[in-house]
């Protein structure tokens, strides 16, 4: 067989292909997905991200906090792990505001909330995982 | 991303390429229209049989991902051609994985379960279909490229990256295995 044949046969046997592919439908969808990887994802600003996180930790300690530790065993396995995600992205500040924001009335350790401003970033997000499970 | 008038089908592939990179959807369509076909022969004919529609797609999708990195050394098209020839080898080795886990033992490039196999006209044709998928891939890729888009060796290497010399030493290897095969 001479090499024009072997180019030859080589052209032909994708011929098939090539007619059988709807072209216009290939450009929709690599234009669909292009679009839909070009869709911006949806920001969600800090305040409210810190503010998301007060409701439910507020709305836990309404529900059935009489102690810091039994807040652990009511709360929803979802919530367990959905919290410290979040948690581990806010700074001092944040965290400390979310931590006035609970109720406080229960048996906390009077010199842990006196020492309060003088924990670490750290230290508070090791606080607010313990009370809230 | 801007969805505008279509562009005028005269507009070259650089221009089109330019108009895309400013958001302009339409120029990605015309680009496929121009050079879907020509992709889809280069995976039939390196034995892609039905995943031929989805390969296609997802090389497009990939080379207008990365359109930045397309420095013009090579036509659009045979870039395109490499990319397809990238997402066909990671096609395969997703379905060959599948087929080690599957339990009716049927075979990926199993001619006889791909009812376009039918067309295959002569025996030679069948021959040359079948060397041509034992071929490497760097001789498959340049054999395809010089028979079916005539291209030369000067563009056959920027394509697939490697050297003008190389391009033609593969080329000469794929032609004599499949010589080879065919007596």
């Amino acid at each position: 067989m001479t090499e024009e044949r072997l180019e030859a046969i080589a052209k032909r046997l994708g011929d098939e292909a090539a007619e059988r592919i709807d072209v216009e439908e290939t450009a929709r969808a690599v234009v669909s997905r292009l679009r839909a990887e070009d869709r911006p994802r949806v920001w969600i600003p800090r305040f409210l991200q810190v503010a998301a996180v007060a409701v439910l930790a507020v709305g836990m300690a309404w529900a059935g906090w009489v102690g810091l530790f039994s807040v652990r065993d009511s709360a929803p396995a979802e919530f367990a792990l959905a919290v410290p995600v979040v948690l581990a992205e806010l700074n001092q500040g944040e965290l400390t505001e979310i931590y006035d924001s609970l109720d406080t009335s229960g048996p906390i350790d009077e010199s842990l909330e006196a020492g309060l401003s003088d924990l670490t970033e750290s230290e508070l997000n090791e606080l607010l995982r313990l009370m809230e499970g | 991303m801007n969805v505008s008038v279509p562009l005028a089908e005269e507009a070259s592939d650089a221009d089109l390429i330019e108009a895309w990179q400013r958001g302009e959807e339409s120029a990605a369509t015309e680009l496929v229209r121009r050079h879907a076909r020509a992709v889809a022969r280069f995976l039939g004919a390196a034995g892609a049989g039905d995943d031929v529609d989805d390969i296609v797609q997802e090389a497009f999708f990939r080379a207008f991902k990365k359109i930045d990195s397309f420095r013009g050394d090579s036509s659009f098209r045979s870039w395109v051609i490499r990319i397809a020839s990238n997402a066909f080898k990671d096609a395969y080795r997703r379905a060959s994985r599948r087929q080690v886990l599957s339990l009716d033992g049927r075979d990926f490039a199993d001619e006889s379960a791909d009812p376009h196999g039918e067309v295959l006209r002569s025996d030679a044709e069948r021959m040359v279909a079948e060397g041509i998928k034992k071929l490497p891939r760097m001789q498959r890729d340049v054999f395809l490229l010089r028979a079916q888009e005539g291209l030369g060796y000067d563009e056959i290497a920027a394509a697939l990256n490697t050297s003008e010399g190389a391009a033609r030493v593969n080329y000469h290897h794929a032609v004599k295995r499949l010589k080879d095969l065919l007596q």
